[in-house]
């Protein structure tokens, strides 16, 4: 009988396996449209041999365990590449919202400036023309609000990014205290031995979040994680997250503390690091360049005005209100210093019929004002500067995608469901359930045989 | 593609070269440009299988179109996109424009994967080199020591490791 009851045993220990495993199929079966989600496999294991001298006989089989499939490399290779996207991402679209300020039309700074100078060039042909010299002077203007909108829009752009800083700090929190509260699921039920394949699931997909947010790396230790960033700055470790903060410095520029230090010009990737790129490195260099171009196109005109002469024959006055002496906030605080058009001093001998002096502030149009460039070339080279670092980070993102599409697939061919796959499984587990059965019943079949013999 | 121009076709004397019209130039420059594009977007397939010699023969074909485009369009004529197209048809001048743009997109996205497959094969280097291997970064081949060196007796691994290793690429 005991022979018999053994190899009831056997053939329960096999129901049981199989049973297990058809559970991770059909677990897989119901996941697999769910993202994120790594396929399962049963790990059968053969149970301990028992020795019946002089036989060995086997015990069946365990269920050892579920296991998700994963690759770690891959993982890691899914998470800097979103960090990389999240950055150019980021980056993008703040470059071309500072692109839309310099896009050739009507008000942009590059038609103001010719307007400007055609309209000198249009006095020079009748310099005591009253109507001509209203025309330099609304140019003038037109060219000092061309800059004003574009250095307020700029400013305007840099306040924008910083409430986006603040929210990518908010989500950056958010998410590293539910990677440290799922650290804590995973690590109380792998220490109970089971297995915690849907939480690390879940956790892979919170990490690939945070990815998108800020440059993480993972560093795995005993059934937990510890997140830092790319520099170090503690996120998560184990149970334990690391709130980031913001305060704001003395020009009102949020920067981002870790356990009170800095970590500002740490954070380099993802989309906070692509946030902070255009806000403290891209837009204010734009605006330096800005204010570089207002505040040399301002002295130049001043200096050929205060050389010349009004229509009555008096010494010129500054056209423009003098830019600050460092040049900085020029572009958002010119302005055109005098309304009266008869204090134009388009005349060089102090005769109303001399044109001498409309001819050189004309002729500043050409001249290599601002580093060896004219006015119009250097504007120019700011155009293309913005649109050319627009260009490369659209051209990053889509280098991105691609590689995070492959990437993606790849991680699928791993860990997606293959329904066909788990529909073999499904099959092989059926027929291994129906053959343990039939074991049991022959089993039966032979107990009850005994059974009638003792009778 | 037929090759617009055949290195081994004898060139005629430059008084017999009749002058194509600028249109049919134009047409041949988006021909030419739209086998860029395709190779271009060819080659990124290649790129990120890892597929070298698939590579190495769109490489050597986009070579071969910039020199027949080079041809037809001189760089010192080369037109900024949007303007001076050598065309007085405005479609193939928006056609050739949109082509440009296409390809300059197209390249910025190949350099973009070069570089991340440079990394990618650095951090490989990195891997197998073992334990004796500088992680400096590499110095162009002839390049003067840096000025930074360590000078002690026994120093010589930091020094090379201050100095950067030359490069062999």
């Amino acid at each position: 009988m005991s022979g018999l009851n053994a190899s009831l045993a056997t053939a329960l220990s096999g129901l049981a396996a199989e049973q297990g495993a058809l559970q991770a199929t059909t677990n897989n079966v119901a996941n697999v449209n769910t993202p994120g989600y790594s396929r399962e496999v049963p790990v059968l294991v053969a149970g301990d041999p028992v020795i019946v001298d002089p036989l060995t006989l086997g015990t069946g089989v365990i269920l050892q365990s579920i296991e998700s499939i994963r690759d770690p490399i891959l993982e890691s290779r899914i998470q800097q590449e979103t960090q990389t996207q999240g950055q150019s991402t980021a980056l993008a679209s703040a470059l071309a919202q500072t692109q839309v300020n310099f896009t050739s039309g009507s008000g942009d700074i590059g038609t103001a400036i010719s307007n400007f100078f055609n309209s000198i060039n249009q006095l020079s042909t009748s310099p005591a023309d009253l109507s001509l010299r209203q025309g330099v002077l609304t140019a003038a203007g037109n060219l000092a609000t061309a800059f004003n909108v574009a250095a307020n829009n700029l400013t305007a752009q840099r306040t924008s990014l910083d409430g986006s800083v603040e929210q990518s700090v908010g989500q950056i929190n958010q998410l590293t205290q539910q990677i440290a509260k799922l650290n804590g699921q995973i690590s109380t039920l792998q220490n109970a031995g089971q297995s915690a394949g849907t939480f690390i699931d879940q956790r892979n997909q919170l990490i690939d979040q945070l990815s998108a947010l800020v440059d993480v790396s993972v560093i795995p230790t005993d059934n937990t994680i510890t997140l830092t960033t790319a520099s170090g700055t503690a996120l998560v470790a184990g149970q334990q997250a690391f709130m980031l903060s913001t305060a704001p410095d003395s020009s009102g520029v949020r920067h981002i503390f870790a356990q009170g230090r800095d970590v500002t010009p740490t954070l380099v990737s993802g989309q906070l690091g692509g946030l902070l790129q255009a806000r403290d490195q891209q837009i204010p260099a734009i605006q330096t360049q800005l204010d570089t171009l207002a505040a040399s196109l301002a002295t130049a005109v001043n200096t050929v005005q205060t050389a010349g002469y009004d229509l009555n024959g008096t010494k010129g006055v500054n056209l423009f209100n003098a830019p600050p002496a460092s040049g900085r906030g020029a572009a958002a605080s010119l302005s055109v210093a005098i309304t009266d058009p008869s204090l134009l001093a388009a005349s060089s001998d102090g005769s109303q019929g001399s044109n001498g002096n409309a001819e050189a502030l004309y002729a500043l149009q050409s001249q290599p004002l601002i580093q060896g460039q004219s006015p119009t070339d250097y504007y120019s080279s700011l155009v293309f500067n913005i649109g050319t670092a627009t260009a490369n980070a659209n051209a990053e993102q889509s280098a991105s995608a691609l590689v995070l599409q492959q990437l993606n697939d790849q991680r699928s061919a791993i860990s997606g469901v293959s329904l066909d796959q788990e529909a073999a499984n499904m099959m092989r587990y059926q027929q291994a359930y129906s053959a343990s059965a039939q074991v049991i019943s022959t089993i039966n079949s032979m107990m009850q045989t005994v059974i009638n013999m003792k009778n | 593609m037929q090759p617009l121009i055949s290195k081994s076709d004898p060139a005629p004397p430059p008084e017999t070269v009749d002058q194509p019209a600028s249109s049919e130039i134009g047409h041949a420059i988006l021909s030419v440009l739209s086998d860029l594009e395709n190779s271009l977007t060819a080659s990124q397939r290649f790129l990120l299988a890892r597929d070298l010699s698939g590579l190495e023969r769109t490489c050597a074909d986009q070579l071969r179109l910039v020199q027949t485009l080079q041809i037809f369009w001189p760089r010192s004529a080369a037109p900024q996109p949007g303007r001076n197209v050598p065309s007085s048809d405005d479609a193939l001048d928006s056609a050739l424009h949109a082509a440009q743009l296409r390809v300059l997109h197209l390249s910025r996205i190949q350099a973009a994967l070069l570089a991340r497959a440079q990394r990618g094969l650095k951090m490989i280097e990195h891997l197998s080199a073992g334990g004796g291997a500088s992680y400096a970064p590499c110095l162009p081949l002839g390049s003067p020591p840096s000025a930074n060196l360590v000078q002690s007796p026994n120093s010589s691994a930091i020094a090379q490791f201050e100095k950067g290793t030359p490069c062999q690429d």
